[in-house]
């Protein structure tokens, strides 16, 4: 009965926070400085979900996740830039070859745990940077500049960043409680016993994979729409990933709540420290490692102590 | 009786040491089958090859006539092969209904209604039934080697391997686990069970089977083999 409640409440609040970001745009009060802020939130808690779900759930602890990031982006610039299709046409062109590539490395990357799998998909992330620098096609180093007519301005580009993170968050939510979370619940405390008890560890790994590709990819083609520019150095940078996990550690590995927290922590931070430069990455080396000290399970882990949620049972 | 598992000269091992060495031996249905042997003679990763956590080197694997070498773990809990860990892996972080209902809807691929029945069924079986919505990473050892039990009964086994239930448990606690083993088995369930402990495996099981460097040594009456020179040099160092 308890569990019931709880898990209506957290339903609810998020619902709740949806509404708070939606109305403010609906009204038309929010600056574009504002939006701006929020849109960055929005995209970091999709990518901070994807990649909470991969690493905290399913034990695939990902340092590339700015493969796709980078490939979306420039897939929507070529998309929008070369051949003036709409940008809405440009994200699901992100999505396909973002998903597409996710499918060929998991031939390779299903084979591999741990420190293998991490170290792989940097090393594919890298190689695209890499390839992506001496393509011509694309600019080279040099980059794109992104131009679609008409440019969506920030308040278009708002609720489309809202609409996008809110579905993650009720994707991961569903699966979470569906009999796949459960086995991937069940991974994220032991995967051999889980297998051991029928969990098909493999295809559920896959699954999370391919689904984290595919948000991670939208997150980031919304995020170079929103930045008009994109190279190779900012699509396929390894700060994607440093970001990430500041994220989701921080915020709370392992539940659903924690890569939101994250992700407001992250860019309030990012932005006050934007004042101190050469002092804002040893603030926020800092800040994680007393975090990490003091709150191992996260703020979120923090706050609700050691209280037993679950997210499986209603 | 039908024979329910049939193991051909198989061996495996880790990496490029060899444990199980042309291991063969059969299991019938609905007998307790125990298992003994010395430190590293292989007890163990006889049950983890037979789960699939390691693969078989050579050799053949026969379950329910079917060959089942080189079936993934997760298939074999499907079809019937559920197992215990010898220290006990309960999913920590989730209750104790969740961890059995991991089984139940994975294991024995119910719907979430059915597995909340069966899995309430297996919880009152072990007596954790009162504990099902508390964490399982505060569980005693003894409640862990229940629900161990608990969560292997409810992949809907035919076969149950059984690494170690007893070790580790005092008198009365191993008489608790002994009983569910034996209430188990009126289930008619089949199962193979890992054990150090002599008197235990002497009066609670059909057969009796002996390993030593990773082989078959001697196999039947539990009270014979026990007795057995073979046994008696190989496991209790020489008769007195």
């Amino acid at each position: 009965m308890m569990k019931k409640i709880k898990g209506h409440i957290q339903e609810a609040v998020l619902l709740l926070l949806f509404i708070s970001c939606l109305l403010p745009w609906c009204m038309g009060i929010l600056s574009n400085n504002a939006m701006r802020y929020m849109i960055r939130i929005f995209l970091y808690i999709t990518i901070g979900e994807m990649w909470n779900l991969m690493s905290g759930y399913a034990g695939m602890t990902s340092l590339g996740q700015q493969a796709f990031i980078g490939l979306a982006g420039y897939s929507m610039a070529v998309a929008t830039t070369v051949y003036k299709l709409h940008y809405a046409v440009g994200l699901a062109a992100g999505a396909a070859v973002s998903l597409c590539t996710a499918a060929l490395l998991a031939l390779l990357l299903m084979r591999m745990k741990g420190m293998y799998f991490a170290i792989t998909t940097w090393v594919a992330a890298e190689a695209l940077g890499t390839f992506f620098t001496g393509w011509r096609y694309v600019n080279q180093g040099a980059g794109m500049n992104i131009t679609i007519v008409p440019y969506p301005r920030t308040g278009e580009l708002y609720p489309a960043a809202l609409i996008l993170c809110a579905v993650a968050l009720a994707s991961t939510i569903l699966l979470l409680r569906s009999s796949l979370g459960l086995g991937l619940t069940a991974m994220r405390d032991d995967a051999s016993a889980a297998a051991s008890l029928g969990v098909n560890v493999g295809r559920n790994k896959l699954i999370v994979y391919l689904i984290a590709a595919l948000f991670t990819s939208l997150a980031g083609a919304v995020f170079f729409i929103n930045k008009g520019t994109i190279y190779p150095d900012s699509g396929f940078s390894i700060s994607w990933t440093i970001s990430v996990v500041f994220i989701v550690i921080i915020g709370g590995i392992g539940t659903v709540e924690g890569p939101v927290v994250g992700s407001v922590v992250y860019v309030l931070l990012y932005e006050y420290l934007a004042h101190y430069p050469g002092w804002s990455n040893i603030i926020l080396g800092v800040f994680s490692i007393l975090v990490i000290l003091f709150m191992p399970k996260g703020i979120v882990g923090f706050v609700s102590g050691k209280q037993h949620r679950s997210l499986i049972i209603r | 009786m039908n024979e329910i598992l049939r193991f051909e000269n198989v061996a495996s091992g880790y990496d490029r040491i060899r444990i199980l060495n042309e291991l063969s031996f059969t299991v019938t249905e609905g007998e307790i089958l125990g298992v003994i042997g010395p430190n590293g003679s292989g007890k163990t990763t006889m049950l983890n090859t037979l789960a699939g956590l390691l693969r078989t080197a050579s050799g053949k694997i026969f379950f329910d006539g079917n060959d089942i070498t080189v079936m993934a773990a997760h298939s074999r809990c499907r079809i019937g092969i559920g197992r215990t860990f010898q220290i006990p892996r309960p999913f920590s972080e989730m209750t104790v209904m969740e961890n059995v209902l991991v089984a139940s809807v994975h294991g024995a691929g119910l719907s979430r209604k059915e597995a909340a029945g069966i899995s309430e069924e297996c919880l009152e079986m072990v007596g954790l039934i009162g504990r099902k919505n508390e964490k399982a990473g505060v569980l005693t050892l003894l409640d862990c080697k229940k629900l161990e039990l608990a969560r292997a009964a409810a992949t809907g086994a035919k076969l149950l391997l059984l690494d170690e239930v007893a070790a580790g448990l005092t008198e009365a606690e191993i008489e608790d686990i002994t009983g569910l083993v034996s209430g188990l088995k009126e289930k008619d369930l089949t199962i193979i069970w890992v054990e150090h402990i002599l008197d235990v495996m002497k009066n609670s099981t059909d057969r009796l089977m002996c390993m030593a460097e990773g082989r078959n040594v001697i196999c039947g009456d539990p009270k014979e083999v026990i007795d057995s020179d073979i046994v008696q040099e190989i496991y209790l160092g020489g008769k007195e």
